[in-house]
């Protein structure tokens, strides 16, 4: 008999072993894709054809939600429920496969026919690899005939699912190809199953202590996003990690492909290896917790380490001291290694086998903890030398109201949005050369960080956080985050950084927008989500030359002038993707944060030659308020009972007296307004300086109904009638 | 032919089978025995290809066995406690063999399963522990290898079954020159079977000895010696044990039975008779002169 022969015979066999596995596969996949499918098709429907008796406007055809409906079940990036189904299948395969090898008799059985240990692992890795991926592919077969009922468009869907299938099966290769190398490493079912767990955990988890270490101990650790550093690569050291990230990946605008080649390489290293573990694991290590030797130390003091790491951490965030960070990581090391042993040697008694390696690492694990409590290591005082560093980004924690996200079209020719985080944003197109600021700022931040009462160092000004990262000329990036430190101590680098033009590259968005990509632009004044005046511009050329000339104006924007200036209107440049994004929802009278706030930037006074090219496309800021009816003004101020740090303050229960003011007088009402800067352009200007009191203005709109705006006066710009108003107030008050 | 030469196999801190060196003639039934824990499974599933050996090599004439299909298709291992697939049939077991060793008897599984009275599409967990023995020697033999090893085999066979199995074996001999190697705790098992039989101890062959060699030279010898004679007196016979009640004295003698009997009638006795030994009581005397006390190794 030819092996092939035996192999398919052999194989055959095992779906006859298997019968159970292939019935309880076809029952999960069944009830999660038909019938899954048909529920939802059914809500669907029956909610469409709801709306449409309702006479709501709806924008696309019950077929289209219909067959949405149908690629949400199907295809590979919506349903993340095939996640955990592919994860618990993984497992019960792998231990269906080949949890034979626990077991003595049945390990003398089919190691003593005449048969390779290879084909016979062939044929059961095979088998637990095909029951699922056959379960999946007939209940999507189903699941597509349920679509075709309901009116679904196959050639629409089919290869949506096919890519979907062959997405899922890749990562269920890989989850099972680890459920079985832990099968292959042990020699019982439990700790088998306990092994699946720390190949699928492991990683992350440790990812996941070390990263809680640098954030607990270093005051100027900084969490990034998207870069690798060794917490990232342990976290995506994962069957169960990989899946996700390509799983995430898929999502709109990102590409998946080099995940996917990861994850194909991953999944044919596991199996390779353990098919070869398969040809070398001796047959009497059935009924043992672990099948080589080798293992045991490896596995053990993996474990021991992360439990007292753990431990440390979870004793200092109960209670952050020495005593009990040591007691947390003993108690971690000890009762790992305990229940360790006791798995391994399935005896009580050998609580304390190998008390060395217990020694040694419970040494390592408090090395490990004083080495971030003390930051040994200097992280925390970390400042480059010049001549080290490449470049540098830099995030001075002030301007929020700069949009990142980005406007993508998608493949089906869709605008959608691509939620970008701020700071990987700027460390990604921000590359600073002239780095003596750079260092000056982080000098003064790591000065801050290390006084002991940051609180009795006041008396600067503009305090913040500062985000910094530095591209080494070795090509390593390096991240620090200073807590709490004013920039008035360092305003010398800050105006130098300001005028920086690659800073401001990798601050502003606009910058990087080309004048001929733009088709329109949008203005308006407004304040609390209330518009007082808008106005648009469409027309090519204008909206080019607005640009270029904002986009100068904006360059030339340093600091003195924000010191005596606050902004007076908001402009926005949109490209055809974003234009028709910012349509899209406005038509469908969604909420969209950023086809409603998203990209406008601040016009200051001093942009004369954007104000003047704005007045002759009608966009006029300094006449707003003669076209809106401020109906009433009210102006409250408040003041301290009593000194704000003294006893009688701390013991009040009323601390603060308010108090405040009307006004109806039109006059007075011009006056004010003159004076007044809106709420929303001082948050555009951190270094607005304004008196306290809270001007809050009552606007009559055309169709009668009343809305309101906040406003603050910019220091020294309060009226004196309203100072003197607003005194005379508290007296009566205090009286 | 079996050769295992230099055998050894650790479990842990445990040596199992320690340096064993035997030879296993094809054609006759190796019987190998010895008490719990003595090595006799450990033996076989290294024989089987179960385990790799530590060190020394174990080979079917001259091949090594461990992952050798071609080797461990001449044999059919039968463990002590037999695996049958869950919720398999004496049938679906038989498809499975039929499988794995080609040369498959079907029409002989199912002429056996009759004769035995064993139902083949019964479930062969509901079969009593016996039935299970049976399926697995029919199993065994139906495959048509060269050897079949038997672990324990025997034990859980009631009298007539055993003495069944035994002719199925000597018949298989005849035929095609099958060689069973049995392996058992207790002697009176193989007494009637086994040609050459292995006594293990502590993981090692305390001897190895061809069963018809040593009946033709050991005997039991039951005399009443002329007055005033003592059995001590019966100079030239070489006597291994003396054990008397009243005239009557009964001696455990080597050599051949005309020598003893040509011996024994220069002494003149009022009767002397020859009594062939049980497998039990040769092996008491081979170990006694080895220095052991049998009891304490079988039985």
């Amino acid at each position: 008999m030819t092996s092939k022969n035996l192999f398919f015979k052999l194989e055959k066999e095992e779906w006859k072993r298997k019968l159970w596995l292939a019935a309880l596969a076809f029952l999960v996949f069944f009830f999660a894709m038909p019938v899954g499918l048909a529920l939802g098709l059914s809500n669907a429907a029956e909610r469409y054809d709801t709306m449409v008796k309702s006479g709501q406007i709806i924008l696309v055809s019950r077929t289209e939600t219909l067959t949405q409906t149908v690629l949400n079940y199907v295809s590979a990036s919506k349903n993340g429920m095939m996640i955990v189904l592919m994860i618990a299948a993984a497992v019960v395969c792998g231990a269906a496969s080949f949890s034979y090898l626990h077991n003595k008799k049945k390990v003398d059985f089919y190691h003593s026919i005449p048969v390779k240990r290879a084909t016979l692992f062939a044929a059961a890795f095979l088998t637990g690899l095909l029951i699922p991926a056959a379960a999946y592919a007939l209940n999507l077969v189903l699941a597509l005939g349920v679509a075709a009922g309901y009116g679904v468009s196959l050639g629409t869907v089919a290869s949506s699912a096919a890519v979907g299938w062959a997405f899922h099966m890749l990562y269920f290769w890989l989850l099972y190809s680890v459920a079985v190398l832990a099968m292959m490493m042990t020699g019982n079912l439990v700790v088998g199953l306990l092994g699946t767990t720390v190949f699928y955990l492991y990683f992350p988890a440790l990812g996941s202590v070390i990263s809680a270490y640098f954030s607990t101990f270093f005051r100027t650790y900084l969490p990034t996003y998207g870069e690798r550093t060794i917490m990232d690569i342990l976290e995506r050291i994962s069957p169960c990690s990989l899946y996700l990230l390509a799983y995430n990946s898929l999502q709109p605008g990102e590409g998946a492909a080099s995940l996917i080649a990861v994850s194909v390489i991953a999944a044919a290293a596991v199996t390779a290896l353990a098919a070869i573990l398969y040809q070398k694991r001796p047959s009497e290590a059935a009924g043992k917790a672990m099948a080589f030797s080798v293992s045991k130390p490896a596995v053990r003091i993996a474990l021991v380490l992360l439990f007292s790491l753990s431990g440390g951490l979870f004793f200092w965030g109960l209670h952050s001291t020495s005593g009990w960070a040591v007691f947390g990581v003993v108690a971690g090391a000890v009762l790992c290694h305990c229940i360790v042993e006791i798995i391994y040697h399935f005896d009580f008694r050998k609580l304390f086998a190998h008390k060395l390696q217990l020694a040694v690492c419970t040494a390592a694990g408090l090395a490990v903890l004083f080495c971030f409590k003390n930051d040994w290591l200097g992280y925390d005082t970390y400042l480059p030398e010049v001549d080290q560093v490449a470049e540098a980004a830099v995030d001075l924690g002030q301007d929020y109201w700069i949009t990142y996200d980005e406007i993508v079209r998608k493949e089906d020719g869709s605008a959608v949005r691509n939620y970008k985080n701020d700071l990987d944003y700027q460390f990604e197109h921000m590359k600073i050369t002239n780095l003596q600021p750079v260092l000056e700022i982080a000098a003064k931040g790591i000065e801050y960080g290390l006084a002991e009462d940051q609180e009795n160092s006041d008396g600067g000004e503009y305090w913040t956080t500062v985000n910094i990262q530095y591209t080494l000329k070795n090509g390593r990036k390096v991240r620090r985050r200073y807590y709490r430190m004013p920039l008035s101590e360092v305003m010398d680098a800050v105006e130098e950084l300001w005028e920086d033009p690659q800073y401001q590259y990798g601050k502003y968005p606009i910058l990087s927008k080309s004048e001929t990509e733009v088709v329109r632009a949008e203005y308006r004044v407004s304040s609390g989500g209330t518009v007082l005046q808008t106005a648009e511009l469409s027309s090519g050329e204008q909206v080019q030359e607005l640009l270029r000339v904002y986009k100068e104006e904006l360059r030339g924007l340093d600091i003195d002038t924000m010191k005596s200036e606050n902004p007076i209107a908001q402009l926005r440049f949109l490209d055809e993707t974003e234009a028709e994004y910012a349509d899209v929802k406005t038509e469908e009278d969604s909420y969209d944060s950023w086809a409603q706030d998203g990209g406008y930037y601040p016009v200051y006074p001093s942009f004369v030659r954007t104000l003047e090219l704005m007045r002759q496309a009608g966009m006029e800021p300094e006449t707003v308020w003669d076209h809106v009816q401020a109906e009433e003004i009210i102006i409250e101020d408040s003041s301290a009972m009593a000194q704000e740090s003294s006893e009688d303050f701390m013991a009040s229960s009323e601390r603060y007296i308010f108090y405040q003011v009307s006004y109806r007088n039109q006059e007075e009402i011009k006056e004010i307004l003159a004076n007044a800067v809106l709420e929303d352009y001082l948050n555009m200007n951190w270094l607005a300086e304004i008196e306290t009191p809270v001007i809050y203005i009552t606007i009559r709109n055309e169709n009668g109904s009343q809305s309101n705006v906040t406003a603050r006066f910019p220091v020294g710009e309060e009226p004196d009638f309203v100072v003197q108003a607003l005194k005379a107030e508290l007296e009566n008050q205090m009286r | 032919m079996i050769e295992a030469a230099g055998v050894t196999k650790r479990f842990d801190d445990i040596v199992a089978v320690d340096h064993i060196n035997a030879v296993i003639r094809d054609g006759s039934v190796f019987g190998l025995i010895g008490t719990n824990g003595a090595g006799k499974s450990t033996f076989l599933r290294l024989a089987s290809g179960v385990l790799r050996p530590d060190e020394g090599r174990i080979t079917i004439d001259g091949e090594a066995i461990f992952e050798n299909t071609k080797a461990k298709a001449r044999f059919f291992y039968i463990s002590d406690e037999q695996y049958f697939f869950s919720n398999a049939t004496p049938r679906e077991m038989m498809e499975y063999y039929a499988i794995v060793y080609p040369k498959f008897d079907r029409e002989r599984f199912h002429k056996l399963m009759k004769n035995f009275g064993l139902d083949e599409r019964r479930k062969i967990n509901t079969f009593s522990k016996g039935m299970k023995k049976q399926v697995s020697v029919i199993c065994g033999v139906c495959s048509n290898t060269d050897y079949l090893f038997c672990d324990e085999t025997f034990d859980g066979l009631d009298p007539v079954m055993r003495q069944t199995v035994k002719s199925i074996f000597a018949n298989d001999m005849e035929e095609r020159n099958l060689t069973p190697i049995i392996a058992s705790h207790n002697l009176r098992e193989l007494e009637d079977i086994c040609d050459h039989v292995g006594l293990l101890h502590k993981g090692g062959i305390l001897l190895s000895k061809d069963l018809d060699e040593m009946k033709l030279n050991i005997h039991k010898l039951q005399c009443v010696l002329k007055p005033g004679m003592e059995p001590e007196e019966l100079k030239g016979l070489e006597i291994v044990k003396i054990e008397k009640r009243g005239s009557l004295s009964t001696l455990t003698v080597r050599g051949s039975r005309e020598e003893v009997e040509e011996k024994m009638a220069g002494f003149e006795p009022i009767f002397f008779e020859l009594i062939p030994l049980s497998l039990e009581e040769i092996f008491i005397s081979e170990t006694e002169v080895a220095g052991y006390d049998i009891k304490k190794l079988i039985l």
